[in-house]
């Protein structure tokens, strides 16, 4: 038995009124934390989704280029010591950044050239199953290569080249068949013949080289520069380069929908808040009564503050642990509804449930500033006209 | 022990001046009980009220065992009430949501420290001596007037007042019960608790020492 007895007690007089008080608050966090859920499951889940269209860093081998001209004669842009970059120690060095649960994929290349039919023709070496990750909008009237002796070309070295699916053409002395011509992207991967890197690299002669590594990484809530520079400080022999328009556009899509949520968790909070500073006010009207008995036996006027403010922060710790427990749940049928998870499962936390409690009973306890302090400062002389 | 001179108090009711108190002149010396009679509106509850530091007067000279308890601080006045001063009102004004015990506890309830074992027992004693013993459980609701008028004496035993101000404590009961109020107080009175009672009763202000007539806001 202590001064908590009294909000403790007051609050189970009027059980429709505190039920109520607290349905209304307990919907209000509820809302917030599915909303906070949601967003970031679909914030994670876009940026899955975005990520599947293209890399968002680029690696290549360090280079000095000059340009070139001599007697009116332009050479244009000549490069010294291009050197292939070592794909296992690059990929394994890129692996292990500190940032590497942000890296989603790592596609190397090997570019060279090649003739098809006395016709040149830029030769991509990849591998596909990494490829194919990073570029899920691909689509071909046959298939994806399965064998090392198979290829893929872009619309517009088959269109140049007079190929089809099925046909078998010569390359670097080998036969390739053609399991798929690529429908057009718009990018470079149309005018390209595309094939299984390690076969490539045998062919030319340079095993384990490439020239380039695409790497897509995951940026909710991460930034680009942060993985760049651990990239460089694991790479000291190579160029990082990270895509800022893909990288913005990204992070753009992610942010939107984090800050929509954010506002609309502060709409729904304040109103809130509101409800239950006006429900605490008019508490303390009710009460002028029970204010003045207390005040008769001796009751500061922080002692009411004290009452007042801990009747609302009561409710408030309340509806934070119900409100994340049942955001929680509400956030699973949301994104069930909405088919937004992709995979993605909301997070339970312990910490944010304990949070949640703390930060909604302060909330609240804010709220009822006014209406304590307004209760407080009732004289016993005024509070006595009640009685 | 408690004095007052020439005590002054006006309310201002729809903007106009009414004067309640014109200049009391009223001691109560330790361990004497004292009845304020008048009729309705001759402010005999206004200058309890007063002389209880429930409302503080506009003029005059208010004063408790050498404290002037109009210069006194909210806090100190607040400790005054918390230990010396106990009120019990007509309509004996409990907190509804809390039991019996737990009304007659309230004063050693303004803190986060639970109340002690030993206040508990003596609550417990107390509401034995009012004849509440077996209702300690039970909330106001549930009890006739007279026993809740007996919780708030109860209240005022339990933190050993030094002065009760009583205000019509038996306004609202019937005659048998308001007689057993009575008789609690005068039992209280002989154990040496001041008393300072409204009334509009002649037979019950006849119990105590003295009478104080009220008339007009002024001592007759």
């Amino acid at each position: 038995m202590n001064i908590l007895t009294i909000p403790l007690r007051n609050i189970r007089r009027k059980p429709s009124k505190t039920m109520l008080l607290l349905l209304v608050f307990s919907l209000g966090v509820m809302s917030i934390v599915a909303l906070y859920q949601v967003s970031e499951v679909v914030g994670l889940s876009l940026e899955k989704k975005l990520t599947s269209f293209g890399a968002n860093i680029v690696i290549s081998p360090a280079t000095e280029k000059l340009n070139v001209s001599y007697g009116g004669f332009q050479m244009g842009e000549m490069f010294f010591e291009i050197e292939d970059l070592p794909e296992e120690d690059t990929v394994t060095a890129i692996r292990a950044i500190e940032l590497r649960e942000r890296i989603s994929a790592v596609a190397p290349k090997l570019v060279t050239m090649a003739k098809i039919n006395n016709t040149a023709v830029a030769l991509v070496g990849v591998r596909w199953q990494q490829e194919l990750g990073i570029k899920s909008y691909w689509a071909t009237d046959g298939s994806f290569p399965d064998h090392s002796d198979q290829i893929l070309v872009g619309r517009r070295a088959a269109v140049d080249l007079e190929l089809s699916t099925g046909d078998k053409v010569s390359l670097l002395g080998e036969e390739f068949t053609i399991s798929g011509i690529l429908f057009e992207t718009g990018t470079d991967d149309d005018t390209v013949v595309l094939m299984d890197l390690s076969k490539l690299q045998s062919l030319v002669n340079r095993p384990g080289a490439t020239s380039f590594i695409e790497v897509a990484a995951l940026c909710a809530g991460c930034p680009i520069g942060d993985i760049v520079n651990q990239l460089r400080e694991q790479l000291p022999n190579a160029d990082v380069k990270a895509l800022q328009n893909i990288v913005n556009q990204r992070m753009a899509s992610v942010h939107f929908v984090q800050k929509l949520a954010l506002i609309i968790s502060l709409v729904i909070l304040v109103t809130a808040s509101a409800m239950v500073g006006l429900s605490m006010l008019s508490a303390v009207n009710e009460r002028k009564k029970d204010i003045g008995i207390l005040r008769s036996l001796g009751y500061g006027k922080g002692n009411i503050f004290f009452i007042i403010c801990l009747e609302a922060g009561l409710i408030g710790v309340l509806s934070g642990t119900i409100g994340y427990l049942t955001g929680y749940l509400a956030s699973f049928k949301v994104l069930g509804f909405l088919s937004l998870a992709d995979g993605a499962t909301p997070m339970f936390s312990f910490t944010h449930l304990l949070l949640s409690g703390t930060v909604f009973g302060l909330v609240t306890v804010l709220a009822a500033l006014y209406p304590s302090w307004k209760g407080a400062g009732i004289e016993p002389s005024a509070a006595l006209v009640a009685l | 022990m408690l004095t007052a001179k020439n005590i002054t108090k006006d309310f201002t009711v729809s903007g106009k001046v009414v004067p309640v108190l014109k200049g009391i002149f009223l001691s109560v010396d330790e361990g004497e009980f004292v009845a304020i009679v008048g009729r309705s509106g001759s402010g005999k509850t206004t200058l309890l009220n007063v002389l209880s530091t429930l409302v503080k007067p506009d003029d005059g000279d208010l004063h408790y065992r050498k404290n002037d308890l109009r210069s006194l601080s909210d806090s100190r006045l607040n400790k005054l009430r918390q230990a010396d001063f106990s009120v019990i009102f007509q309509f004996h004004h409990l907190l509804p949501y809390l039991t019996v015990l737990e009304n007659s506890l309230l004063p050693f309830m303004r803190s986060m420290k639970p109340v002690k074992k030993e206040d508990m027992n003596k609550a417990r004693q107390c509401l034995d001596r009012v004849g509440l013993a077996d209702k300690a459980d039970r909330l106001p609701g549930s009890l006739s007037g007279g026993e809740q008028q007996r919780v708030a004496i109860a209240r005022a035993l339990v933190k050993s007042s030094k002065v009760l101000f009583a205000d019509e404590p038996t306004g609202s009961l019937d005659k048998a019960t308001g007689e057993q109020i009575m008789e609690l107080l005068s039992t209280l009175h002989q154990e040496g608790m001041s008393i300072v009672m409204v009334t509009h009763e002649p037979e019950y202000a006849k119990l105590t020492q003295r009478t104080v007539v009220i008339e007009d806001g002024l001592m007759v």
